[in-house]
């Protein structure tokens, strides 16, 4: 919470590739030399940028080490209580999906079928619980860490609640989409305290990140 | 050895004495104001409790669900309702208790508070103006005593909001909801493209002079009203330390009309808040105009103090240990 710059709490891997070219766009400083995979912390011009995982943004940015954040609505969905969501960045094309195995019953006969007794594999408890709690159901829920497939293929859940890109994964490990939750974009998020001391620093870069957005080439 | 409980803080000697002395402090100002002091009980009924997300909650011998109070404005409420009905109005009341309350991303939490609550009157524009200016300006002078010399008021007002988005032909609901989940994004999407205008209002903010000067909408009553009470806090001498902000709504359902959140450097969370809750004491049978705030003592002591109150502990059992030290005895 130093108040003569702005720290940027930025996730590494894939949304960093989709969100670099915004933030150069709408001259975030330190953009063009950041190296996420190798740097943690780039210092610039009037601005701190750290890097971490994209689950981890939104502790940084609560407990005020970083003003602002940039990380997934998945990971909000799940934990985004306390912090201030600015700004929608709808880069690339996440879904947070339900998905089944292609050998199995079609999805609403199998739902019928299981109704409680279902076991969902993900790793967006919170979110699976409430998609299922929306339907009056209450099934067994299992964390996983990551790599969610695996559970429904060798036989630990009938289904998975996970992030989705181009469906390929799910292919290539024989299951199918059956249900879009919810499309996820990529989210500008401010802490509470932050977003009034730095209110007009905040303010200017969230309408150069707006110009930013509208210059982008269509799709 | 048991641990320490979750969201709990240990306190000896140095920490202690700054607490204590924070608490004299809160006193000072609160008692030569004319507030009361009042103790409620610990356990309420979970059914009567606001609508802060409980910490904790227990059975009583009798088999009744029963919360740690998650806020001492309910009890309050309670208090002047069915056990004050015919007191002086208005009843200035204040309180220091610890409350216990799910925070975001935290978990349970014990949290001390001190709070100031002002209830009855006349009840008309022009009295709720004064009261309301009274309390925000006797949370300034909680916050000078104490010794924060710089604090920010984010002002906003929750029948403000309901009027611009009404006067919008926008059912409010799911845009309170969002903005009181700090949501802008949400925002956007419940008010819809013919709600643009209005969530672009909702999200402005300004110093005092910028709201006068058109930050704040409309010729409802809401915003007239508003109005009035900016141009009083610049008479009390508050202009510079208020951020206005017409979307800020807080969680709890029960406020109706000015809302704020107090901010100080160095702690990344509103360190205070408060606002009017004209319907509360209804749900006892008397519908009574109130306004009132309550600061978190453990986030204002870390303002003052700089550290996080867990450094404090750690120091002040170092100075126990040390020879020489102030106890020279074991934990």
């Amino acid at each position: 919470m130093t108040e003569a710059l702005l720290t940027l709490a930025l996730p590494r891997g894939r949304p960093w590739t989709a969100l670099a070219p915004v933030l150069l766009r709408a001259g975030v400083p330190g953009i063009a030399a950041a190296d996420p995979e190798r740097q943690l912390v780039t210092p610039a011009e009037g601005a701190r940028l750290i890097f971490t995982r994209p689950a981890d943004v939104v502790t940084y940015v609560r407990e005020g080490v970083a003003d602002l954040g940039v990380t997934g609505k998945d990971v909000l969905l799940e934990d985004g209580a306390g912090v201030v969501e600015l700004l929608d960045l709808p880069l690339g094309t996440w879904r947070m999906s339900l998905a089944v195995r292609t050998a199995d019953l079609p999805w609403p006969r199998l739902l019928a079928e299981k109704g409680d007794a279902l076991r969902v594999a993900t790793s967006y408890p919170a979110t699976a619980a409430a998609f299922f709690a929306a339907r009056g159901l209450s099934p067994h829920v299992i964390r996983l860490r990551g790599a969610v497939e695996l559970a429904a293929v060798v036989g630990l859940a009938d289904c998975v609640v996970d992030m989705v890109e181009t469906g390929r994964t799910l292919r290539d490990h024989g299951l199918v989409e059956a249900e879009v939750l919810q499309r996820i974009s990529l989210r500008l998020i401010a802490n509470q305290a932050s977003h009034r001391w730095k209110a007009g620093e905040i303010g200017e870069l969230v309408e150069r990140l707006e110009q930013a957005l509208h210059q982008l080439p269509p799709g | 050895m048991e641990a320490r409980p979750l969201g709990a803080l240990d306190a000896v000697l140095a920490a202690v004495a700054r607490r204590r002395r924070l608490e004299g402090a809160l006193r000072r100002v609160l008692e030569r104001s004319g507030y009361l002091e009042v103790t409620v009980p610990l356990l309420q009924p979970a059914e009567g409790t606001a609508d802060w997300g409980a910490g904790y909650r227990v059975l009583d011998q009798d088999g009744r669900v029963m919360d740690l109070r998650p806020d001492v404005t309910g009890p309050v409420a309670r208090l002047c309702a069915a056990g004050d009905p015919d007191g002086p109005r208005p009843r200035r009341l204040y309180y220091q208790a610890t409350i216990f309350r799910r925070v975001p991303g935290e978990g349970p939490r014990e949290i001390t508070q001190a709070g100031a609550e002002r209830i009855g009157g006349a009840g008309d524009a022009a009295d709720r103006t004064a009261a309301d200016a009274e309390v925000l300006d006797l949370a300034a002078e909680c916050l000078r005593e104490s010794g924060a010399d710089r604090f920010l008021l984010a002002l906003g007002n929750a029948a403000y909001v309901r009027e611009r988005l009404q006067s919008a032909g926008l059912h409010p609901e799911a845009a309170e909801a969002a903005l009181r989940a700090r949501d802008h994004v949400g925002l956007a999407a419940a008010v819809g493209p013919a709600g643009a205008a209005v969530a672009a209002e909702l999200r402005w903010r300004g110093d005092v002079r910028a709201a006068l000067a058109g930050g704040i909408r409309g010729e409802g009553p809401a915003a007239a009203e508003w109005r009035v009470l900016l141009r009083a806090l610049s008479a009390a001498g508050l202009e510079a330390v208020v951020l206005v902000e017409p979307g800020l709504l807080l969680p709890g359902s029960y406020y109706t009309g000015t809302v704020f959140e107090i901010l100080v450097p160095g702690v990344p969370w509103p360190v205070g808040d408060g606002g009017r809750y004209d319907r509360l004491l209804g749900r006892w049978g008397r519908p009574e105009p109130a306004v009132g705030f309550a600061l978190d003592c453990d986030r204002l002591l870390r303002a003052l103090e700089g550290e996080a109150p867990a450094e404090w502990a750690r120091r002040a059992w170092a100075a126990v240990r040390a020879p020489g030290g102030a106890g020279g005895g074991r934990p």
